[in-house]
Parts: C-alpha cells; sequence; structure tokens
C-alpha cells in the first residue's frame, strides 16, 4: 500500500513538470491546431529544427543570452566567494547588517531596484553597455549565489584551513589545496544558480541593456503576449536546452568524483 | 630546548578564556593540560600552534623566540579529498620537499605508524585509530620539536585508547618529541604523563605529578575537578577539626569551618599507623581489579574509599588510618 501511494505521489509530480513541457514541444511541432481540437491536425518538426539551427534571430539571442551569463557566473562568483568565505569563517563587526544587505535585491521589489539602478547605471555612463547588464543580473544572483556557498562553507568551518597553515602552508597553498577543493559543491551550485538567472532575467536585460540585448527571454516575451505560441514555444524548447545541457556538463564536471580528485 | 609560557593571557569579546599562564616544558617530556570543558584548553594549544594570538603573554624556547607546535586536532582534520599518502605528505609538498625525498621520508614515517598498506585510502574509508595514526604521520613526517595534541584520545572506544596512548609514548621516545596535550580524562593524562597541570577557567591552578595531585591537590578547585575524593564538613579551632567522620589534628589554612579532603585512594588505610581516622562499618563493597570500592558508614555519613580487595567484609566495623595528617580546605 505504502509502495503504491509513493508511486502514485511520484507518477503525478512527473505529470505536473513533464505536462507543460509536453505542451511546448506539442505548442512548437504543431500546425493547424484550433479550438476545440484536442490535438494539432498536423505536426511539422521541419518547421521545428529550420528554426533552431538557422534562424539568424533567435541564433543571435541566443549568443547574447550564454554570453551575458558567462559574464555574471564570473562577476558573481568573484564577489560572492569571499564574501562567503568571510560570512561562514570569520566573526566581525556588522556581520548581521551584511546578511540582510545581501537579501535585499529579493526582498524589495525588482521594479523598484531596476528603476533605481537604471538612474545610478545612466548616471556612470553603463546603461546598454554590457558590463551594466551583467552587474544587474549579479545583483540578483547573489543572494541564491551566497546563500549556497555559505551553506557549504559552514558545514566545515575553517577547520581544515586551520589545519593545513599549521602544517605549514601559505595561505594561498591553503586556499588552492583545500578551501577550493572543499567547496566544489557550493561552488557548484552557485554557477548554476546565476547562469539560470541570468537566462531568465527578461525586465533587467531590457530596461539597463537598452534593447541593446535581445536576449532568448527578451525575444520570447513578445511572441507570447501577441498569441504567436508556435515561435514562443520553439524559443522556449531553445532556452531549455541552453539551461539544461550547460548545467548537465557542470554536474559532470565540478561533482567530485572520489579517485579523480587530485589536489595535487 | 625548554618552552617558556610567560605570563600568557587571551581576552575575547571581553571575556577572560586565558589569565597569566606561566609554565616551563623541558624537552622530551609529554606534559599534560587536565582541565573540564571550557576551561581554556584548546585555546592555549591554538596559541602555541600559532593559530591564535595571545591578547598578552608570550610563548618562547631556549633557543627559538618564535617556536611552533604542530597539531595533531582532536577530529584529526585529514583533509577528506585526498588519499592518506596525500595528507601524510601535504606539509612537505607544501613546502616544496623534492620528490625523491617526500617518498622516502614518506615511507619510513607510515611504516613507524603502521598505516604503509592504507596509503591510497580516503579518511572515510578508515576507522577512528587509523585516522589518529594518519593524524600523527601528517605531523611527525614535519620532524616536530614540539607536538600539540587536542583531546587525542576522546573519540576512541576504551581498548584502543589505551592502545594509541602506548603507542603515543613509544613515538615520544623513539623521536624525542616534547609533546604537549590537553586532555579532560584523568586517566588518559596520568598514563601518558607524570607532570599534569590542572587548567580551570583559563588559570593554571597547579602542576605536580599525578600522585601529588590526587595526594595533596592545593586548592578545593583542584579537589573538586580531580573527583574520586569525600569531602567533609566541619568546624576547625587550633589546627583541629571538629566533624562527624574525623576530629583530630588537620593540616589547614582556614581558620573558623572547612572541609577535609578524604580522596578515595592513597590517603586512609586499613593498616595501623600513628594517625588514626575513624571507625567506620563497611556498607557494601564492589571489586575492580586489585582494589575494592567500599562504602562505609561513619556516624551517619557516608564515605567512599578504595581499598585493597579482600582487605574488609561487609557488615563488619574497622578502625581506619591516614598515611600523613589530613588536609582541610
Amino acid at each position: 500500500m505504502r509502495r503504491l501511494n509513493r508511486y502514485l505521489i511520484f507518477m503525478i509530480s512527473l505529470l505536473v513538470i513533464l505536462m507543460p513541457l509536453m505542451v511546448i514541444i506539442v505548442l512548437s511541432a504543431g500546425t493547424n491546431w484550433h479550438y476545440p481540437d484536442l490535438w494539432p491536425q498536423t505536426f511539422n518538426m521541419n518547421y521545428v529544427f529550420k528554426m533552431l539551427f538557422s534562424n539568424h534571430e533567435l541564433l543571435s539571442s541566443l549568443s547574447s543570452s550564454i554570453t551575458l551569463a558567462i559574464g555574471t557566473v564570473i562577476l558573481t562568483l568573484v564577489i560572492a566567494y569571499p564574501t562567503a568565505i568571510a560570512l561562514s569563517y570569520y566573526d566581525f563587526k556588522g556581520k548581521s547588517f551584511l546578511n540582510v544587505l545581501i537579501y535585499l535585491p529579493l526582498i524589495i521589489p525588482s521594479i523598484a531596484v531596476l528603476t533605481n539602478m537604471d538612474f545610478v547605471m545612466i548616471k556612470f555612463g553603463l546603461e546598454g553597455s554590457y558590463f551594466g547588464v551583467v552587474a544587474v543580473h549579479t545583483l540578483f544572483a547573489l543572494p541564491y549565489a551566497i546563500k549556497l556557498l555559505v551553506d557549504n562553507l559552514s558545514v566545515l568551518k575553517n577547520k581544515y584551513e586551520l589545519a593545513s597553515l599549521n602544517l605549514g602552508a601559505s595561505s594561498r597553498q591553503t586556499f588552492i589545496h583545500v578551501t577550493l577543493p572543499l567547496s566544489r559543491l557550493g561552488l557548484q551550485g552557485a554557477v548554476m544558480m546565476s547562469y539560470i538567472i541570468s537566462m531568465t532575467q527578461y525586465l533587467g536585460t531590457l530596461l539597463i541593456g537598452n534593447g541593446n540585448f535581445l536576449t532568448l527571454s527578451v525575444r520570447m516575451f513578445p511572441f507570447t503576449q501577441s498569441g504567436k505560441y508556435q515561435i514562443a514555444a520553439i524559443y522556449a524548447i531553445m532556452f531549455m536546452l541552453v539551461t539544461l545541457i550547460p548545467l548537465y556538463i557542470i554536474d559532470v564536471l565540478i561533482t567530485p568524483r572520489r579517485k579523480e580528485v587530485r589536489a595535487e | 630546548m625548554t618552552y617558556y609560557l610567560k605570563n600568557l593571557s587571551q581576552v575575547k569579546s571581553k571575556q577572560k578564556i586565558l589569565d597569566n599562564i606561566n609554565l616551563e616544558i623541558p624537552e622530551d617530556s609529554i606534559f599534560a593540560i587536565l582541565g573540564p570543558s571550557g576551561s581554556g584548553k584548546t585555546t592555549l594549544l591554538n596559541i602555541l600552534a600559532q593559530l591564535d594570538q595571545p591578547s598578552s603573554g608570550e610563548f618562547i624556547a631556549d633557543d627559538d623566540n618564535d617556536p611552533k607546535g604542530i597539531m595533531v586536532f582532536q577530529d584529526y582534520r585529514l583533509f577528506p579529498h585526498m588519499t592518506v599518502f596525500q595528507n601524510v605528505t601535504f606539509g612537505l609538498r607544501m613546502n616544496k620537499v623534492n620528490k625523491k625525498e617526500i617518498k622516502k621520508r614518506a615511507q619510513e614515517i607510515l611504516e613507524v605508524t603502521n598505516i604503509s598498506e592504507l596509503s591510497k585510502r580516503y579518511p572515510d574509508e578508515l576507522s577512528g585509530g587509523q585516522q589518529q595514526r594518519v593524524a600523527l604521520a601528517r605531523a611527525l613526517i614535519l620532524n616536530p620539536k614540539l607536538l600539540l595534541m587536542d583531546e587525542p584520545f576522546s573519540s576512541l572506544d576504551e581498548g584502543l585508547r589505551k592502545e594509541m596512548l602506548n603507542f603515543v609514548k613509544q613515538l615520544q621516545q623513539k623521536f624525542h618529541l616534547t609533546i604537549i596535550f590537553v586532555t579532560h580524562y584523568k586517566t588518559e593524562a596520568y598514563l601518558l604523563s607524570n607532570r599534569v597541570g590542572i587548567l580551570l577557567d583559563g588559570v593554571i591552578k597547579q602542576v605536580d605529578s599525578p600522585r601529588d595531585l590526587e595526594q595533596s591537590p592545593n586548592s578545593i578547585e583542584v579537589a573538586k575537578f580531580l573527583g574520586q575524593s569525600n569531602l567533609i564538613s566541619g568546624e576547625i579551632d587550633n589546627d583541629r577539626f571538629q566533624s562527624n567522620v574525623y576530629s583530630g589534628p588537620v593540616e589547614t589554612e582556614q581558620t573558623e569551618q572547612g572541609q577535609l579532603y578524604l580522596p578515595y585512594s592513597g590517603l586512609v588505610k586499613i593498616d595501623e599507623t600513628s594517625y588514626p581516622a575513624f571507625v567506620g562499618k563497611v556498607l557494601n563493597k564492589a571489586w575492580f581489579g586489585e582494589n575494592e570500592q567500599v562504602i562505609i558508614e561513619v556516624n551517619g555519613e557516608t564515605i567512599f574509599l578504595n581499598l585493597p580487595t579482600d582487605s574488609v567484609e561487609v557488615d563488619h566495623n574497622y578502625p581506619f588510618y591516614f598515611k600523613k595528617i589530613p588536609k582541610v580546605f
């Protein structure tokens, strides 16, 4: 009975997760799908493939999405990793304040943050620039990245670092040989999270990017608004592919597999 | 090379953790620091390992103004992502010793610590005793003059604890190490070291041999911490003690009231001496090896003593004697 329950729960969750995906796939390939038909009258995968691999607009937004995401991942890590180390290893004045500060981008409504960011960006001449957009994406990725890293680092604290220093390693050696390999899982989470957040930023990209960065999400939105569901669905598929494939690669690359992890 | 701790104090968030510690630790010896948890033991070791800076005072040696002890941590802290070999050679690799030398030294030390066959394993594949051997090897490979051990045996089970205790003793003799180790287990401290410092609330209360600590603790705090003693309240009048259990001459600095210190072992005897103590009735006894723990009733008060096995019978009355004049705190 318990097994059956578990099986049922599993199937229902699977259905809930996969149904929207199925709808997107059917939407992208189906032609002549009119109310009240339950199913499109014809399927045409050719159009999907043509769009995916040769549509100039789609490919250019793909490349701008990815370049922004890579920039965001790098900037996020550069800020989040040292912050997380400080928060989990040391006690200092203003630590609890910093802890709240980090979550501000999540607490304050994003439209308020973004309009103010826009002012700042204009003031510093960064509006419409690559760095400006990456900075905005990073702002929203930071809380998640820091949280993931802090959770990871707090488990071990700095006890292994202390052992390493006591054995005569320098701070740099300790960072490379001890801190870095031990925080792999946290780093992996942070990379994945900031990548996804950058990919899904719509408002920030549009507002700060001044229309210079037509990413997948920026292009997709008007299609869904104007009822062009097939193209929107194709964008959505591309969107899923570029999110899931790198996530899988990161997972394979970073997740420590026993015998392969060498600190030398 | 003798090590000196001079007026060492540590204050953290306005709280005094160590208060004016003065110690002299001769080389080629094992010095135990015994204290309850929270007494500042680990803080003291961290300072000696240069993992922490004291608020005041200094730690120096005869010919070294900045000595650094190599630490064996209570939780071993073997790097989980490195094999035993990588763990053991970590210090040498970081100090850029050449590979040939590293291999040679590792081989020697792995053999001494009896873990050669584990060199390719990861820490989580080792038992507690094996992990401790690896931690010891990782420290010993650096040829430390001063080895620091933080509660080294607390996470081992009884049998293994004895084995590792002897092993550490052997290593000390072989490498002529100076070892400072902290523990809250009295037996561990007594078995490993013949000089023990009692650390209570950040203050070194007494440094003595185990026997002297047990037989003549210098304060009631030390006596209470060491446990295994009866404390009998009474009045004092001209160096004479008056209580339900014992009335007679005592050694004391108190003037009106005090507590008679009767350790379970060493002071009270069944054999006659020139210091009669009291007459008591044996209520019960429990065997543990060469001694028995005996419960004695004296004028309505209950006293615990460790006496040689079969020296008394239950329900019999016996006169008891002091080995020397007892102490009152």
